[in-house]
């Protein structure tokens, strides 16, 4: 797997904190409060690591949402949460005391709103970077352990076994959630993804 | 295989009977197809909706989030969802064309596959099932607020015993003490009158703070505030201990304690000043219960993996309507004669409370003018208890 060096990192983070900017402003106005988001990290990794990593980090279930994604590069984007924090982050904004142990079908469809919105974001940040158009499929609801879902409709282990991975902390009225956005990729859209970055940059510079 | 008889007439009445709503917008935001499941729940017809802008027939939607939803999907190729849950908005929709109810509508907004100059709103009724759940929701916190209100009168119930208990107990031990000491002829010598009444005053006074640290002990207990000590104790030590400790009582009852040990000591794994507390109750219970010149027979044997303790009188008895609440707080049962008993009532509540902390019972049986025994089960010590505790002893003699 090629890796992309620290110019190119730089660029996919920046690219992606305006992502996650308009996100931000998109769900502080649904939820009338401010919610600030951030890509603290970003890494290039394969596939088992990526799993590894998550399960290390959240050490539970995980609740997210994942939508498809076709354009100059296609794969799965994925936005995950460790179970107990999507209820927390989910009932923060539906400001609702109710404490039930799961996610109720409608917070599941309210968890899928927050997913759409910040996947849709980050995936626009790249298309106006890139200035070619990412289209998107609905997003589903997605739980379970790291492995099932990264496994989940990826079809041929090799041909999806780049993922982009981003780490995202959302504040919100005094809570700080920690969630992660995955990017699944197959290797042609590996090299077209770099290629479309040093185009990028060739242009910038 | 896909039949070839399936004609564009034949998909578009699928569509159109589809229990969703279903509608097409050009890249200018023109409707280009209006379901009827849509025509039904406006009010609008397909004839008056196809053609018009989405804008002008809900002219309040593009100040709400499915307008920027459309763009996206024509702009951007975005698949957006805009659920119930997040969403102000009101596409005007109703249970019937009459306009009766308003229905919740989830709604999906995506660019039309293959063709990225439209875009395609999926709309779903879902009032039933959001109804249902906030009906759920509404349950649940209705339970968890009275769950909350109990927890806080009794925390509250808790801390006012406390209090008041505490500060009842300092000046009535003072007021025992000069009591006391009024009855010992030291403020002066009494005549019988006087004597009379001093001692009716100083038996209820300690009637009273009996009482008080009863219900301190019970609150302690009951909130956890009592550590209890665990280790092995000698039952022989125990039943010894607790029986010289009666015996003065006895005497005044004209009740003698006989204690019947097994051949080999046995050894419980308890907290040695608790099950004294609990033994004391039991013993005290059974004297004032016993006439004068009857014997209180104490016992302790092994049952399974508990060591049982038993107090056997031949008392009065317990009545069968009162055998259900003998455990609760405040119940009391007059003794035949109404003798010198100084009961509060709590005793046996504090007794049971004692032994569920050491996972051992407390139980009777008894016949009414027969007489009753009460029994305690508690755990008894394992090889490794006997070890650690003798250990802790020789530990504690050495260094002493």
């Amino acid at each position: 797997m090629k890796e992309l060096n620290e110019l190119q990192i730089d660029i996919l983070t920046e690219a992606f904190n305006l992502g996650m900017g308009s996100a931000a402003a998109s769900l502080s106005q649904i939820v009338r409060s401010e919610i600030l988001l951030s890509v603290p990290e970003l890494s290039f990794i394969d596939k088992a690591t990526a799993t590894k990593q998550l399960a290390k980090k959240t050490k539970s279930d995980l609740s997210g949402v994942s939508e498809d994604f076709n354009g100059p590069f296609n794969g799965k984007a994925l936005l995950l949460f460790p179970a107990d924090q999507s209820l927390i982050l989910v009932r923060l904004m539906l400001q609702d005391t109710v404490p039930l142990e799961s996610l109720t079908e409608f917070e599941e469809e309210a968890l899928n709103e927050i997913g759409n919105i910040i996947l849709n974001a980050g995936l626009s940040s790249l298309a106006d970077m890139f200035g070619q158009r990412i289209e998107t499929d609905l997003p589903t609801y997605t739980h379970g352990s790291s492995e099932d879902i990264i496994n989940a409709g990826t079809g041929d282990e090799a041909l999806h076994n780049i993922v982009l991975f981003l780490q995202i902390d959302f504040t919100i009225k005094d809570a700080d959630i920690c969630g992660y956005v995955i990017y699944l990729l197959d290797i042609e859209s590996m090299k077209d993804f770099t290629k479309l970055i040093d185009l990028y940059l060739a242009k910038i510079s | 295989m896909a039949n070839n008889n399936f004609n564009t007439e034949i998909y578009e009445s699928v569509i159109a009977q589809i229990a969703h709503g279903i509608v097409l917008l050009d890249s200018n935001k023109q409707i280009q197809y209006w379901n009827r499941w849509i025509e039904q729940k406006s009010g609008i017809t397909k004839k008056e909706a196809t053609g018009k802008l989405l804008m002008e027939v809900y002219p309040n939607a593009n100040l709400q989030r499915i307008d920027q939803a459309i763009t996206d999907a024509l702009e951007k190729g975005h698949s957006s969802t805009l659920s119930q849950s997040f969403s102000n908005f009101k596409l005007d929709l109703y249970s019937n064309a009459k306009k009766s109810l308003p229905i919740i509508p989830q709604i999906y907004v995506s660019p039309l596959k293959d063709n990225d100059k439209l875009c395609l709103l999926q709309i779903t009724d879902v009032t039933a099932a959001v109804t249902k759940e906030r009906m759920l929701k509404s349950i649940a916190n209705e339970a968890q607020q009275g769950r909350q209100a109990a927890e806080n009168l009794s925390q509250l119930k808790s801390s006012f015993v406390a209090t008041v208990s505490h500060e009842l107990r300092t000046p009535l031990t003072s007021i025992i003490g000069s009591l006391g000491l009024i009855k010992g002829n030291v403020a002066g010598k009494l005549n019988s009158t006087q004597t009379k009444l001093i001692d009716l005053t100083h038996k209820n006074s300690e009637l009273l703070l009996n009482l008080i640290s009863d219900i301190l002990d019970l609150e302690k207990i009951e909130s956890g505030a009592i550590e209890f000590d665990f280790r092995s104790i000698s039952i022989t030590n125990l039943l010894k201990q607790a029986t010289s400790g009666i015996e003065g009582y006895g005497e005044q009852l004209n009740v003698n304690f006989k204690l019947q040990l097994p051949d080999e000591d046995l050894y419980v794994y308890g907290d040695y000043g608790k099950l004294m507390q609990v033994l004391n109750n039991l013993l005290s219970n059974a004297a004032k219960f016993s006439l004068p010149g009857q014997s209180v027979t104490i016992s302790a044997q092994t049952r399974n993996h508990y060591v049982r303790i038993g107090v056997e009188d031949h008392g009065q008895g317990i009545p069968e309507s009162f055998k259900a609440t003998i455990y609760d707080k405040f119940t009391q049962l007059d003794s035949r004669d109404n003798r010198n008993t100084n009961g509060t009532g709590l005793g046996l509540a504090i007794a049971k409370l004692i032994t569920d902390k050491h996972n051992g019972k407390i139980d009777f049986h008894s016949v009414v003018g027969k007489g009753t025994t009460f029994y305690i089960d508690i755990p008894a010590a394992s090889e490794l208890d006997v070890d650690n505790s003798n250990q802790q002893l020789n530990n504690h003699q050495f260094a002493g």
